[in-house]
């Protein structure tokens, strides 16, 4: 029974854990692929925001320095060298051009170098200057015009140089452009609250300022995003997105950074609920899989006993069937010298009176003795043929049955044990209960468990009342005990196959079980009614069905 | 002189004397045979009324004893007798033609009622079959 046990709750593991695990697999792989395609739209939608931002801010920045050199070129077509060349009709321009932007000096310079006027805050410094040397001024005379990478030099302040030549290279004007007037514009170009967004040159160096830390250089493995490209670049490295864009005649790059994690607030959210609906799916799962395992389980165990209760009854029913042969085999032997006997002292009985009753002394005591040995012979003919009958009904179908009768064999087997414990039987047969059709000794089986049943529980000394009637449908026989009673706890199990009070050994479990099946088949019920202290009463109610193949 | 004949068939020596012997008591003539193949040959030698047959004997039984001897003598009157209860022995015997059947032990009673009754109905239809060969008879013209 335990082993049982054991094998039942490995059973209900078992399908728990399938039910769970099929349960639970394909909402893990939706919610997977959910996830991970809800983190590739995200992170596409950053590099279409990032694609787009930077494209506008190259645009912006493009259009700025193609600003600041027509202006210049513009000054130079309009005026001629000398009206230039004159400190004030060029401190008159430069506050006509400087008011947009952040030109910061304008500065009319020589082929040889030297400085011809200056407008600007830092004249001092600047006077006396000779820039023949310097690489930007050989550019400009060479390519016409040039803008240098930002640096701070004497001014302490970051700027870039755009200078022209005019297209006879007679002079150069030259302009300070403070680098911070694309601080604004850069700023706004941040991304996320740890984007960054700044200008390098070629060499990788900053040429505004980091917004996130004070760098002057590129890392090393950030100097790979220096290669040509014409349109906006972007490359993903771990949490980073690098959007890249050529300016300047692609000699600044614009880097947007982005940290991927500060943008996807909106798909850990959604990670977050689909982690949620997991646990709780789970759970649901699991809960569902343990109630549903167990109810199955349970299910199989009671169609387990029901079927062992089968076998047991089967088996019962076959050892009935033994014993009875048994029983006809024996009973049809002892018939015969049982006839001889009979047939032998009738014969003596025959005889007798055609002696001369005066010379029999013992006359009488002859009749007497033929009597008595015809009676026990009827006697012992009585138990043969109630055992032939036995073995008769073990195998007997439907037939017309006398109730009362049927109760008054049963309790001949019992009578023994009644009278050996002192137990009183109270019989109340209705003599005019009707005859049914039913199988009698399936009726007899279960009264012998019921009236069993009552003796077990009177013990000693006590009374077993057996009733009979009938209501217009129904043949009703009542088995009652003032035994103890039965206790509600045991109430309920009684009917279950293998559940017994009686000690190890003594009962199968299966006496009202058994009676209970019978009784269904014979189309009746049974039904106990139960005062603890007081008794039991067992009614069992059989159909009245009258014949309908004999005529 | 006897009322009728009978014909007593049982394996069991006693049993058939103590028959016998009672059976002539009360002035019937009675023959007895230990065995269905015995019987068959008295019943073709002579003509009884009524057999009293064993259900239960070694060699032929009784069904098929009973069955011979209708075959032979489908007039005579059989009551079987069978120390089985089940109803079924007799209900075949009565199937294959027997006149009724008797349980063993049984008393002298009974066993002379259902001789009787065999007897009586073996005198109507042997009656009916007399009365029948009359009006054949008177039937037929000149």
């Amino acid at each position: 029974m335990a082993d049982k046990q054991k094998h039942y709750t490995h059973l209900t593991k078992l399908m728990a854990a399938g039910f769970f695990i099929c349960g639970i697999i394909p909402i893990l792989i939706i919610a997977t692929s959910s996830i991970y395609n809800s983190k590739q739209v995200a992170l596409k939608d950053i590099e279409i925001t990032a694609g787009q931002v930077a494209q506008h801010r190259q645009d912006v920045i493009h259009k700025f320095l193609e600003h600041q050199i027509d202006l210049l070129s513009t000054l130079i077509s309009l005026y001629p060298l000398d009206y230039l060349n004159n400190q004030d009709n060029l401190n008159h321009l430069f506050l006509a051009i400087s008011k947009a932007g952040g030109m910061v000096d304008l500065q009319l310079i020589d082929t040889n170098g030297e400085q011809l006027a200056y407008v600007g805050p830092y004249r001092d410094q600047v006077t006396g200057k000779n820039y023949k040397e310097q690489a930007w001024f050989s550019e400009v005379l060479v390519r016409g015009t040039h803008v240098s990478d930002v640096f701070s030099g004497y001014r302490k302040i970051p700027h870039f140089v755009v200078a022209l030549t005019d297209p006879l290279k007679r002079y150069v004007l030259r302009t300070t452009i403070n680098s911070s007037v694309f601080n604004s514009l850069l700023h706004s170009a941040q991304i996320g609250s740890h984007g960054d967004v700044f200008i390098v040159n070629k060499d990788g160096e900053l040429q505004t300022p980091s917004l996130q830390s004070n760098m002057t250089t590129l890392g090393e493995h950030e100097k790979q995003l220096l290669r040509h490209h014409s349109s906006p670049e972007i490359t993903l490295e771990g949490d980073t997105l690098y959007t890249a864009a050529w300016l300047n005649n692609d000699t600044w790059l614009l880097i947007l950074k982005i940290q991927t994690p500060d943008m996807l607030g909106a798909y850990r959210q959604h990670l977050n609920r689909t982690l949620m609906i997991i646990v709780i799916t789970a759970s649901l799962f699991f809960v569902i899989a343990v109630f549903l395992s167990r109810f199955i389980v349970a299910h199989v165990a009671k169609a387990d006993r029901e079927s062992a209760a089968l076998d047991q009854q089967m088996a019962h029913i076959e050892k009935m069937a033994n014993i009875g042969r048994l029983a006809a085999g024996v009973a049809h032997e002892i018939n015969n010298p049982l006839q001889m006997i009979l047939a032998q002292a009738g014969w003596i009985e025959e005889l007798l009176p055609e002696e001369d009753p005066a010379a029999l002394k013992n006359l009488d005591e002859y009749n007497e003795t033929i009597k008595k040995i015809k009676h026990h012979v009827e006697r012992a003919a009585t138990i043969t043929h109630r055992l032939l009958g036995f073995a008769r009904k073990i195998s007997a179908e439907q037939e017309s049955v006398q109730v009362n009768e049927v109760v008054e064999e049963t309790l001949s087997f019992l009578e023994k044990e009644a009278k050996h414990n002192n137990i009183e039987i109270d019989l109340h047969l209705n003599p005019q209960l009707p005859t049914t059709m039913t199988e009698g000794h399936r009726l007899q089986q279960i009264l012998l468990n019921l009236i069993d049943n009552a003796l077990d529980a009177v013990g000693h000394d006590g009374k077993v009342t057996i009733t009979t009637s009938n209501t217009p449908t129904d043949i009703v026989i009542e088995v009652a005990d003032n035994g103890p009673g039965i206790p509600p706890e045991v109430m309920k199990k009684i009917w279950d196959p293998f559940f017994t009070t009686k000690e190890q050994g003594k009962g199968t479990g299966l006496g009202l079980s058994i009676s209970q099946n019978i009784i269904r088949t014979l189309g009746g019920s049974i039904e106990l009614q139960s005062k603890e202290g007081e008794g039991t009463v067992f009614t069992v109610k059989v159909p009245i069905t009258q014949s309908t193949q004999n005529q | 002189m006897a009322r009728y004949d009978v014909l007593v068939v049982d394996d069991e020596k006693d049993f058939r004397d103590i028959i016998v012997k009672k059976l002539e008591k009360r002035d019937l003539k009675c023959d007895s045979a230990p065995d269905g193949a015995t019987a068959l040959e008295m019943v073709k030698a002579k003509k009884y009324d009524v057999v009293l047959l064993d259900v239960k004997m070694p060699g032929m039984d009784g069904i098929e004893a009973l069955r011979e001897i209708k075959k032979i003598e489908p007039m005579v009157e059989v009551v079987m007798l069978t120390g089985h209860a089940s109803v079924e022995s007799g209900i075949n015997g009565i199937k294959y033609g027997a006149f009724d059947y008797l349980m063993k032990p049984m008393d002298m009673d009974p066993l002379m009622e259902k001789l009787d009754a065999a007897y009586e109905r073996k005198r109507i239809q042997q009656d009916k079959i007399e009365m029948a060969q009359i009006k054949k008879d008177m039937a037929l013209p000149g």
